[in-house]
């Protein structure tokens, strides 16, 4: 449980701030927009990765008969909407949600746990619907994984339940820490 | 891979209220995009040796040992490619605000690359889905998914390749050191500087929740191949150890539609030599020849694999039996094995030289101590170390030594 638990202010990666942040300071502005500045690495990766690209296309059409470019096309870019278009609006609506409707503390887990359950549910559903059983092999997706998925989700939500408690109980040691105000005085 | 979300405050700000996490930042997009970038480039590897083992090239002799190579090769693509989902995914949220960004593009050069971000993340998203799909033999398209998942991961490959130029500069900057957030929208110095007196945590919690999700995916599907996992990975294709003889069935006999050819008492095993028929062996003939045991495993493209232990005629006794004038251990360049099964496209496979002479490459005719079960392939079928499990051919019906 020591990776759920908030502790150090200091990143161990990298150094501390040592300087004020500033809405002026660049963010790689220049370096990413001033094309010079980024020396030969974008040149680079176009051309080698270009080729790939060029290889791929070539094999996608050369082969269509086993890789129908136009339905391929069709998946490729439909991943591409589906989690721009619906996955993402939803993750950042239901994050809002947990946001506003839930205790600051217990907001970091929760959304780990949601976000964490939204991926296996979406995960399971080939699964849970049994699309690939065969009758003439039992040995194929022989799990009961209704029972699986809820069993997984029961043990992340327990998780993020204990990730709660720990932080509650850190705000609540730092509250009592803190100096208590100093008794009001008739004046 | 990194730092979409540096450049937010440029053309963005009407949305920039809109994302209020400060973790859209190039440090977090750094870090994410290059572990992100790792895994990509494991999954591409280890699927392009399983490709290879498929679709062996004539100047690359497919090598026989280490005999679990290919399970764990595979093993590694299928757990890698599914834990990686929440690591994707965090990263697609960190510079999801990065799509907002107007004017689209500064010139023609970051037209490009901004255009290459389509099969970049229209790829990476495909992969992971259709090989999740595959896992759970789902085939909800028209394109046949090997030659499909194989180059859409050339494409995206390419496209990440653009995608890590076009950032390496970038990346540079903020995955070695503390960046300064973006923090355009603060409206006051105190405002800023308790935000990034906050960030390092809010980040360090940020990815350790990623990498929980990713352990997560692990170990709900890493028993597939792990056998001591296998009570716990409950989104798991199988069970390891379950199935006729202990071991997991792909295709039925039924489904192979050889059940009646297979249980056929007149069986022979046709032995040819450079396509022309030279011998034939009944199954106590086959029976009567020196036996030889191996354990080796049976790895499925689909990621679940599991060891056993096979009995039967080595394939090199066999090539030895072969009448005067046949093909020689000499002169073998590859042996073709059929099947009973008529047609389908792993009805046939081939081996090379190497795999064909290995000691351990048998025509097995028992499993786990018995003669095998219909569905692994009885009477006779292929069982070689270091290879893919749709080329260990069932229901053998001849050798084409060549």
């Amino acid at each position: 449980m020591s990776i759920f638990r908030p502790s150090k202010a200091d990143d161990p990666v990298g150094k501390p701030l040592t300087k004020p942040p500033s809405s002026e300071l660049p963010t790689s502005t220049a370096a990413e927009h001033g094309g010079d500045s980024r020396g030969r690495a974008p040149v680079a990766g176009l051309v080698i990765g270009g080729a790939i690209m060029l290889f791929a296309f070539r094999g996608i059409l050369q082969q269509q008969d086993r890789t129908a470019p136009l339905n391929l096309g069709f998946w490729v870019i439909g991943a591409d909407l589906v989690h721009d278009l619906i996955l993402a609006p939803f993750a950042f609506g239901a994050a809002a949600l947990v946001i506003r409707f839930v205790p600051k503390p217990a907001q970091v887990p929760v959304l780990w746990a949601g976000a964490t359950s939204l991926i296996l549910i979406l995960y399971s559903f080939a699964f849970l619907r049994g699309y690939g059983r065969k009758a003439s092999v039992p040995s194929l997706l022989n799990r009961n994984y209704s029972l699986g998925l809820l069993s997984a989700l029961g043990a992340i939500w327990a998780i993020a339940a204990v990730w709660c408690a720990v932080r509650l109980r850190a705000v609540a040691e730092r509250n009592n820490l803190a100096p208590e105000p100093p008794p009001a005085t008739e004046t | 891979m990194s730092g979409q979300a540096g450049t937010l405050s440029q053309g963005a700000a009407p949305l920039r209220s809109r994302f209020t996490s400060h973790l859209h930042e190039p440090r977090t997009a750094a870090i994410l995009g290059s572990a992100l970038g790792l895994v990509f480039i494991l999954c591409f590897l280890t699927g392009l040796f399983s490709h290879l083992a498929q679709s062996p090239v004539s100047w690359l002799p497919w090598p026989s040992r280490p005999a679990g190579l290919y399970r764990v090769t595979q093993g590694v693509h299928t757990l890698a490619g599914i834990s990686m989902i929440p690591l994707l995914l965090a990263k697609l949220w960190v510079v999801y605000p990065k799509l907002f960004v107007w004017p689209f593009a500064r010139g023609p050069f970051e037209v490009i690359e901004r255009l290459a971000l389509l099969p970049l993340i229209g790829g990476g998203l495909f992969l992971a889905f259709s090989g999740m799909a595959n896992t759970a033999r789902w085939y909800p398209w028209e394109f046949f998914f090997p030659a499909a998942h194989y180059w859409v991961a050339w494409l995206t490959i390419g496209a990440l390749i653009i995608h890590i130029g076009s950032k390496w500069q970038l990346t540079r900057e903020h995955l070695p050191q503390q960046s300064t957030p973006d923090l355009g929208d603060q409206r006051t110095q105190a405002e800023a500087a308790a935000t990034a007196a906050t960030l390092p945590q809010q980040r360090r919690t940020f990815l350790r929740a990623v990498l929980a999700s990713c352990g997560a995916m692990f170990l709900a599907s890493a028993g597939n191949t792990i056998y001591p996992l296998r009570r716990i990975s409950v989104l798991a294709q199988r069970i390891p150890g379950v199935g006729p003889q202990g071991v997991p069935v792909n295709k039925s006999a039924q489904q192979a539609g050889v059940s009646i050819a297979a249980l056929d008492p007149n069986y022979r095993l046709i032995l040819r030599s450079a396509g022309q028929e030279v011998a034939s062996m009944t199954l106590a003939q086959l029976r009567r020849m020196p036996q030889r045991s191996a354990v080796l495993p049976i790895a499925c493209v689909e990621g679940w694999s599991t060891s056993a232990s096979w009995s039967g005629v080595a394939v090199r006794d066999l090539l030895q039996a072969l009448p005067p004038g046949a093909t020689t251990r000499d002169d073998l360049n590859e042996v073709l094995v059929d099947s009973l099964q008529e047609g389908g496209l792993y009805s046939k496979s081939r081996m090379g030289r190497q795999t064909a002479l290995d000691p351990d490459t048998l025509i097995a005719l028992d499993l786990n101590g018995e003669p095998l079960h219909i569905d692994h392939g009885f009477p006779a079928r292929l069982i070689a170390p270091n290879r893919p499990g749709v080329l260990q051919t069932k229901w053998c019906s001849s050798l084409d030594f060549r």
